[in-house]
């Protein structure tokens, strides 16, 4: 084969994984629409789910928040107050925290924690055949396995970008006033914080949170069930999925970037 | 679908082996008629049938069809396909686990997806079998950690669990010892009794004394079948 027809057939293979993608996705966001027709064992999965995702990953997540309060919301009161531009510190915030760093990190160890588990998880029940045995008794790999994984990510890692957003406030006002450095009055810090949140804050928060969330799962779950045989393929299918989310995490982080300043 | 009709029937079915996976079929014919249990004997080193797969719409035959209660699994919709395999119950020939739920999990799995009745009235039916087969009650931790006899009883209660139209029965007996024989025997009695129909495939390749359920005499009439080579073999009914 030529080197262009081998460019065209690897543009193709990718063209049909991203078709196969948003199709998996579609369905998906048709099903989430009617969760009242969820069989129980679903609506057990996506508990579980997000027992494993969101509530198991609220330490880590709080002690990531802690850390970048004290890097980020102090040095931002220390270096505005210096130049004199106190009063743009809600909006600074609000843009370093919540537009970019909280959905960023969140996404990031929601990667690494939950993306490559699942995708193991399901690559390692299709070497078992245990999909199989899923489908011997007539429970859908996508409505039992696929759907509650997906929107259990999608809330977790909102919930979690909004949690790690508080708790990186709170350390960066505590430790700027062990600094000397920020307002000493929790209200005005609080005044001056919400007058930066514009309505495009929070649509950006939602883009930037339940979007990467839902494609994240997806990938992992492809992945995970695009293995065929050998137990050698599960690590293989693992660092794929990894890689995978995080292009699409930064992808659509970009995009949405760029559409909120449009 | 008339009460006399065919649960289960092959036309004329044809598939060919997979590599690494189950053996081929050529021209295979067969009917299961609701309370009715059919035997077929497998050649020993040709456990791999794909008899049940094909029963459940798993694999799609080259040539011929299979029908459940009338209808071709092929031109059946997805929610169709899933309805249908929930009236079926089977013991898988190998590995027929789900290896993060626990057993009485996986046990209760497809009464708890496909119907509305409550847990505890689940629970109360497979405890009820679980006894019934000898056990203590429903193992509750995960299949890895159960004793082998004790994970494929466990598969007999899960297959006879909700009173399925169709019981698929693959070396059921595999790793368990003969004396439980006759407990799985009466519930295959009861499940014919019910109106279902049972395909219990068997092999003559076990020792002596742990499958004989070619000739077993509590064992109600049934049509028997033998495997020669790809082809499948009536032999008498009784």
């Amino acid at each position: 084969m030529t080197f262009s027809g081998k460019i065209g057939q690897h543009t193709i293979a990718r063209m049909r994984e991203t078709a196969h993608l948003f199709a998996v996705l579609g369905s998906i966001l048709v099903q989430a629409m009617a969760p009242r027709h969820w069989p129980r064992t679903t609506r057990a999965v996506f508990a579980r789910q997000i027992l494993f995702t969101g509530v198991e990953a609220l330490r880590f997540v709080s002690l990531l928040a802690f850390l970048t309060g004290i890097s980020v919301v102090v040095q931002a009161q220390v270096w505005l107050g210096k130049a004199g531009q106190s009063g743009m510190l809600g909006a600074v915030l609000i843009a370093v925290i919540l537009r970019e760093v909280a959905p960023l990190l969140v996404n990031f160890i929601v990667i690494g924690r939950s993306g490559t588990a699942i995708a193991v998880e399901l690559a390692n029940m299709k070497v078992a055949g245990e999909i199989r045995v899923l489908e011997a008794q007539g429970l859908d790999a996508l409505l039992y396995l696929a759907i509650p994984r997906a929107l259990a990510f999608a809330l977790s890692v909102f919930c979690l970008t909004v949690w790690f957003t508080i708790i990186a406030f709170v350390s960066g006002y505590v430790f700027g006033i062990l600094l000397g450095a920020g307002a000493t009055d929790p209200v005005i810090f609080m005044n001056t914080v919400l007058k930066g949140l514009q309505p495009a804050d929070v649509y950006n928060l939602l883009a930037k949170t339940l979007v990467p969330g839902l494609f994240t799962a997806v990938i992992c779950i492809m992945e995970g069930l695009s293995v065929r045989h050998s137990i050698t393929e599960v690590p293989q299918a693992a660092t794929r999925a990894v890689v995978r989310s995080i292009a699409a995490l930064f992808i659509i982080s970009a995009i949405v970037s760029v559409l909120t300043y449009i | 679908m008339n009460t006399n009709d065919p649960i289960l029937e092959f036309t004329d079915v044809t598939i060919a082996a997979a590599p690494l996976g189950h053996a081929g079929l050529s021209h295979v014919s067969a009917r299961l008629q609701p309370g009715t249990l059919t035997v077929i004997q497998v050649e020993p080193g040709s456990e791999l049938l794909p008899l049940a797969d094909l029963a459940e719409g798993l694999l799609c035959p080259v040539a011929g069809r299979v029908s459940f209660q009338g209808e071709a699994w092929e031109s059946m919709l997805p929610e169709q396909v899933s309805g249908r395999r929930a009236l079926i119950g089977r013991v898988f020939d190998s590995h027929g686990w789900i290896s993060n739920l626990n057993v009485n999990e996986n046990v209760t799995l497809s009464q708890r997806h496909h119907t509305r009745r409550p847990i505890t009235e689940i629970l109360a039916e497979a405890e009820a079998l679980a006894r019934a087969f000898g056990l203590d009650g429903l193992p509750q931790t995960r299949p890895a950690l159960v004793p082998r006899q004790d994970l494929r009883r466990s598969e007999w209660i899960r297959a006879f669990l909700g009173q399925p139209r169709l019981v698929l029965l693959e070396r059921p007996m595999q790793g368990v010892p003969a004396e439980h024989l006759p407990r799985l025997i009466g519930a295959v009695r009861e499940a014919c009794a019910h109106a279902a129909a049972v395909l219990w495939l068997t092999d003559t390749g076990l020792p002596e004394g742990r499958e004989r359920v070619g000739r077993h005499p509590e064992l109600p009439p049934a049509t028997r079948y033998a495997m020669q080579g790809l082809a499948l073999v009536k032999k008498e009914n009784g």
